[in-house]
């Protein structure tokens, strides 16, 4: 089934011209027609973030826009600005034209529609 | 002859030994409570930013004793969270509290908080009473 989805074995790799990456947490959902992921990415607006989808693989990244805090001494630091990164394997049956997505309060949202010969269908059984 | 007994509960504890090991090398970054909060200050604020991604201000509570800041709120699933089909699940959601010491003593009632992109940014002036005097030296 083409529903089946892999966290890609590469997806730690980081691009190294920017900040480190994070792996930001997803929940994936087959909801018949479509695949639906959301991804925690905090302090990612809109412009911000670049979904694609390559030959299967579906790439989310966004930029996490530093915090700028001048004349400020750091007291608690646990989180950097960060970039988030993640690749998905969605196999080819994602109509790749009609993705939707959506970031609000820092949760990307993405809905991935299946194409029509991938999707489940009934099949009716008429009496011999 | 020489028997050995197999001892379950003997290999089990050998085995959570190698996963004590296996994980320990890993701890260098350790576990963190949520939200992950950055504070900063200066002489007359402190600011402080959490990390809540998907949490509603109405969700959110947040009170002040003195310098401690308390953060308690839910994160709340949403209806199409339910259900079935659910492929993989890593995402967390449910009731968090959290209390953060403040490097002084601050203003409960000039406290100002704003959600935003899923962060928390919340600006906490200190004190009157908890501000450095100069006191002045006089010739005797």
């Amino acid at each position: 089934m083409s529903t089946s989805l892999q966290t890609h074995e590469s997806q730690t790799a980081q691009r190294m011209s920017e900040a480190p990456a994070v792996i930001p947490r997803a929940d994936v959902r087959d909801a018949g027609e479509a695949l639906e992921v959301q991804l925690d990415m905090p302090g990612v607006s809109e412009g911000a973030i670049e979904v694609s989808l390559e030959a299967g693989t579906l790439t989310v990244h966004g930029t996490r826009s530093a915090e700028p805090m001048e004349g400020y001494r750091p007291v608690l630091q646990e989180y950097e600005p960060v970039s988030y990164h993640r690749v998905f394997k969605v196999g080819s049956e994602i109509d790749a034209e009609k993705i939707e997505a959506r970031v609000k309060q820092g949760v990307l949202s993405l809905r991935l529609p299946k194409a029509t010969t991938a999707r489940p269908r009934r099949i009716a059984v008429s009496a011999a | 002859m020489m028997t050995t007994t197999w001892d379950p509960l003997a290999d089990i504890g050998r085995i959570g030994e190698q996963l004590d090991r296996l994980f320990s090398g890993a701890s260098s970054s350790p576990a963190l409570e949520f939200p992950a909060i950055n504070v900063w200050a200066n002489e007359n604020e402190v600011l402080l930013t959490a990390d809540l991604p998907g949490v509603q201000p109405a969700d959110l509570e947040l009170t002040v004793n003195r310098n401690i800041l308390t953060l308690k709120g839910a994160r709340v699933s949403e209806p199409a969270g339910e259900g079935q089909g659910l492929l993989r699940q890593e995402r967390l959601f449910g009731r968090f509290e959290r209390s953060v010491e403040l490097p002084f003593v601050v203003d409960g009632e000039k406290i100002h908080a704003s959600l935003a992109h899923g962060i928390l940014k919340v600006t906490l002036p200190r004190a009157e009473a908890d501000k450095p005097r100069r006191i002045s030296v006089q010739a005797g």
